[in-house]
């Protein structure tokens, strides 16, 4: 049996029964709509049912097709993405121009649409009919965090597939069969990822420095209830300077492209080109970067004052996210207040959008921790 | 063979194939047959209506060679070619991917050359609203006054984006979202055609899910039938489609009624886990509140919503169990988690800090949930008025509220019990065919009485006996529980409350209470006699005394003297003067006493010249005011007002 390609895919159960069972009706639809959460494996899933549809053996994951395919390097495979914001009208002609063309290898197309929900008005407008009539055997994927970012005509068009947060239990056996990881650690790994896969083998990267940086983080909170203001500054510099995290990789490989662009260059004049662009697109992968890490923290810190709230009402700890620290918790839930810790959390909800809006981080910290002071 | 989708593939062909839609396709088809078409449409209309399938047809209409007729015979050369979208003289253009003036200048350039093969050219320009202003403009001309072998049809879901200049060329057509049953006559009819087999269940599940729009529902149909084969189950609908199980929906609304956070975490939790969607889940529920709503405030709510006659009783037994101030509160607060998880990605965390804030009202700052504070302040204070019990004990007293609320059917709070376990339903009626008044709903532990009238050993909530001989009403019975009336009047609905305040039983004879109102208060008189005000007053009445009252409201004659609402101490006089039972008279002395001292040690400064005056209100009134003055000092102090 065919459809091995989508052996890889972690906890979407549901999604893939589907969509095999499509592949075995041969009903195929010209088009799908995965809707889901960020990194639980829409993109992969994407990549395996265009693998499928154009794989002799339904999928074999081992064939010349497939094996292109899923590297995204497959000719009658398209793939957009936004270019900066956007997906603009230019692709979507640029898109309907090629499809208008034979296939390479005589099989269907399938365009890929990541990020669907960023196309603008004009490109989904412009999209509409290609994807309501097309013409030869296309298949349009597309992808999106929820049937809302798109227009409702586009979506109307779409089979929607909806993609799930993978199960608790889904992820702790990936984590232990598969990478060896013991019990108590993949568990505490499944709560903090909150069900997207994608986060969980972040956890695991560079040596577990963000589960450090998480510890770090916990302590800070955990001393800063009813402490001093001078404390409460204290502890906001500390969790700015948690929010570097692994810049320095990241440093390290903008350095290497700055080099190297050194080298490609045809005249000073042309290195000078390059190099102002660089500059700048790595002043912007940094900034993105540093937003990244800042809302990992705010992650954390919430994360925490939900557990409180939750253990106040609930007297349980089988849903804690940080379950680990449940001594801690149940102490000071003990102490805490229902309408502060609700408060709280509202509060960093706001601060996070704010720091969305280039507010200065270091500010929204210090404001965070002498609010986090009363509770 | 490529496979096609329902939708394209059961694409009406004929006029009377287009579905909802009847007011465009009758005109269209008159307009045929009396020679009377117009040169420019515009068809309006969400998605899945219609719209372009309306054109096609027009279209094939005006160029069958049997015609012009309104019933295109679908089958000669001209009908075959346009279905296809081989006709050359039908142009279809997709207005959103040709939208500039250079499109619009080249259509003008062939405008003008004869059709090739059939009568009429016809444009249909789909997406209209895409153009841009300079397109818009350039088309308009051609517009106005096209040549006498072309017809237009614009098409577009937003009519707003589109100039009024053009507006105003075209007759303009509105489609309408089609409704839940017209959808399912149209899935029923593919379903047999595609031999599918799907219950009337799972076809309102499709129905619905598609809000209104047919492409919608066709294809919900097909990635169905794709999914499940010939054999299409309610659970597969549930699971392709992601629809929210009603269970859930009616399981938090009942932890809305009960305010059991935690419940509600484990819930939230119970889905999160699952993988479910919560956004989904967030939206359905906010479905669910708002029919919820519409049920508390409408007559006749099948008349708005399609719903089975079964699940019409759940939510009616659901609605009637909330106060509608609480499920606009839950509308709103829901409905800003709903927007807000638009741009979070912790939709777990948004919906636990909704659910917390839904259930303790405390922990909501938002002006809806100050409102609901406020109203149970205002209820506290005016059961404080009606029985004096209360006061000081908030804890109490929102518990009370609670359990009436769950004990508010009457048939539950009038229904033989035996004596209530001391942290049970303390609120119900301890003994059979009793009413329940408010002083025997106090989950309140008397303080055993020296006289050891009722030192019922365990018992903290004392089983407490009938003020009347069992089973007739009389006017002074109901005097005499009228505040406590008033009281479930207003736990119904706070305006009849106010409107009836003003009025007091007069008289009681064959079934029908008199109410006078003093006659200033005509206004009110004339409200509470009739529609939604006089049923609740007698719901009330009859929850309260266990009888069917009829009420009749009358004005008091101007000479009269606006008679007093009698005093609870003048009743029990005239019952203990007409020989109530022994045990009563032990009952109420030991009431009044638990009322003198809890007024004895309320304050030293409460006037103590009104304490023997003939009117206790009054006495009530001035204990009360000073109470609430005080509070607000309180308030000030803390600035929790700033």
């Amino acid at each position: 049996m065919g459809a091995m390609v989508f052996d890889d895919i972690v906890g979407q159960d549901q999604a893939l029964d589907f969509l095999k069972k499509v592949l075995k009706s041969e009903q195929i639809s010209h088009a799908y709509l995965f809707v889901g959460p960020e990194g639980v494996g829409r993109r992969k899933t994407a990549l395996a049912l265009a693998a499928a549809l154009n794989c002799a053996k339904g999928g074999c994951g081992h064939c010349s097709r497939c094996r292109r395919t899923i590297r995204g390097v497959y000719p009658d495979l398209k793939l957009i993405q936004p270019e900066g914001n956007f997906i603009t009208i230019e692709q979507i002609r640029e898109l309907q121009g090629s499809i208008k063309l034979r296939s390479y290898e005589g099989h269907r197309k399938v365009i890929i649409i990541d990020e669907a929900g960023s196309m603008n008005a004009e490109a989904s407008n412009a999209l509409l009919k290609t994807l309501e009539e097309p013409q030869d055997e296309e298949v349009f994927i597309l992808i999106a965090a929820s049937v809302e970012e798109l227009l409702p005509t586009i979506s109307s068009r779409c089979q929607v597939v909806p993609f799930r947060r993978v199960p608790r239990e889904a992820i702790i056996r990936e984590m232990v069969d598969r990478r060896g990881i013991d019990q108590s650690q993949a568990d505490k790994i499944a709560r903090i990822s909150g069900g997207t896969y994608s986060r969980a083998l972040e956890m695991l990267e560079g040596e577990g420095w963000r589960l450090e940086r998480r510890e770090e983080i916990l302590s800070l909170l955990k001393k800063i209830s009813g402490s001093p203001v001078e404390e409460a500054f204290s502890v906001a510099g500390a969790l700015l300077s948690q929010a570097v995290g692994d810049q320095d990789n990241l440093l390290e490989v903008q350095k290497e492209e700055m080099e190297e662009s050194l080298e490609v260059a045809m005249s000073p004049r042309h290195g000078a080109f390059i190099r102002n662009k660089l500059r700048k697109r790595h002043a912007r992968q940094l900034s993105r970067k540093r937003s990244l890490e800042i809302n990992d923290i705010l992650d954390i810190i919430s994360s925490w004052y939900r557990d409180l709230l939750v253990y106040q009402l609930t007297a349980q700890d089988s849903f804690l996210i940080n379950r680990d620290h449940r001594n801690e918790i149940r102490d000071m839930a003990r102490r805490a207040r229902i309408e502060r810790l609700t408060n709280v959390l509202k509060e960093i909800g706001k601060i996070r959008r704010m720091v969305g809006f280039y507010v200065n981080p270091g500010a929204a910290f210090e404001y965070l921790c002498l609010l986090l002071r009363e509770v | 063979m490529q496979h096609i989708s329902l939708y394209r593939r059961w694409r009406p062909q004929t006029f009377e194939e287009v579905i909802g839609q009847s007011h465009i396709t009758k005109t269209l088809a008159n307009a045929i047959r009396y020679n009377q078409l117009s040169h420019a449409f515009i068809f309006c209309g969400p998605r899945g209506t219609g719209k372009t399938s309306t054109a096609r047809i027009l279209a094939k209409s005006i160029n069958c060679e049997q015609g012009p007729t309104p019933n295109a015979c679908n089958q000669c050369q001209s009908c075959i070619q346009i279905s296809n979208g081989t006709c050359l003289d039908v142009i279809e253009i997709d207005a959103a991917s040709n939208r500039g003036i250079d499109e619009i200048r080249a259509l003008r350039d062939k405008i003008h050359f004869s059709p090739a093969t059939v009568r009429t050219k016809v444009y249909i320009i789909d997406e209209v609203h895409m153009l841009t202003t300079e397109a818009f403009n350039a088309l308009l001309k051609i517009l106005e006054e096209p040549p006498s072998h072309v017809i237009f049809v614009l098409a577009t879901t937003e009519p707003n984006k589109v100039l009024p200049t053009i507006m105003s060329r075209c007759q303009r057509f509105d489609f309408n979202p089609i409704s839940v049953d017209v959808i399912m006559r149209k899935l029923r009819l593919v379903a047999q055609k595609e031999e599918l087999e799907i219950p009337e269940d799972a076809l309102r599940l499709v129905a619905r899910h598609a809000a209104g729009s047919l492409r919608d529902a066709e294809g919900a149909l097909e990635q169905m039938a794709s999914f499940s084969g010939k054999r299409i189950t309610v659970e597969d609908v549930q699971t392709v489609l992601g629809v929210v199980d009603v269970a859930l929906l009616f399981e938090a609304g009942d932890l809305f009624i009960e305010k059991d956070a935690a419940e509600a975490l484990f819930l939230v939790n119970r889905l999160f886990e699952s993988g479910r969607d919560l956004r989904q889940f967030t939206r359905e529920l906010l479905e669910h509140l708002r029919i919820l709503m519409i049920i508390q405030n409408v007559d006749d709510p099948r008349s708005i919503l399609d719903c089975s006659q079964e699940e019409m009783e759940r939510y009616r037994a659901q609605a009637s169990l909330l106060r509608d101030g609480e499920v606009q509160r839950f509308l709103h607060l829901f409905g800003e988690t709903y927007r807000e998880m638009r741009w979070d990605s912790n939709p777990r965390l948004l919906l636990e800090l909704a659910m917390v804030k839904a259930m303790k009202v405390d922990a909501d700052d938002s002006r809806e949930a100050l409102l609901a504070r406020l109203e149970a302040l205002e209820s506290m204070i005016e059961k404080d008025r009606g029985s004096g019990l209360l006061r000081d004990r908030p804890d109490i007293a929102s518990r009370v509220v609670q359990q009436k609320r769950e004990g508010r059917e009457p048939e539950e709070s009038l229904a033989p019990r035996e004596p209530a376990p001391a942290h049970g339903r303390a609120g119900s009626s301890p003994g059979p065919g009793h009413a329940v008044d408010l002083a025997s709903q106090k989950p309140i532990s008397f303080p055993e009485r020296p006289d050891g009238a009722y030192s019922q050993s365990e018992t903290t909530a004392p089983t407490l006996e009938p003020t009347t001989p069992e089973g007739k009403v009389d006017i002074t019975e109901i005097k005499k529980k009228w505040q406590a009336i008033l009281e479930r009047v207003r736990e119904k609905r706070i305006p009849t409350h106010a409107l009836l305040l003003e009025g007091s039983p007069l008289d009681f004879r064959n079934g029908e209470l008199t109410i006078e109102f003093d006659s200033i208060f005509h206004i009110h008189k004339e409200k509470v006699e009739k529609g939604e005000h006089k049923r609740i007053v007698e719901a009330a009445l009859a929850e309260m005394t266990g009888e069917a009252i009829r009420i009749k409201c009358v004005i008091a004659a101007p000479s009269s003297p606006k008679p007093q609402v009698e005093s609870i101490y003048q009743h029990q006089e005239t019952d203990e003067e007409s020989g109530g039972k022994a045990r009563d008279e032990t009952r109420e002395r030991a009431t009044k006493e638990v009322e003198k001292e809890t007024r004895e040690e309320e304050k030293g400064d409460s006037p103590k010249s009104l304490k023997n005056s003939v009117d206790p209100i009054e006495l009530i009134k001035a204990r009360f005011k000073a109470k609430v003055v005080q509070k607000i000092d309180l308030k000030d102090e803390e600035k929790l007002w700033k």
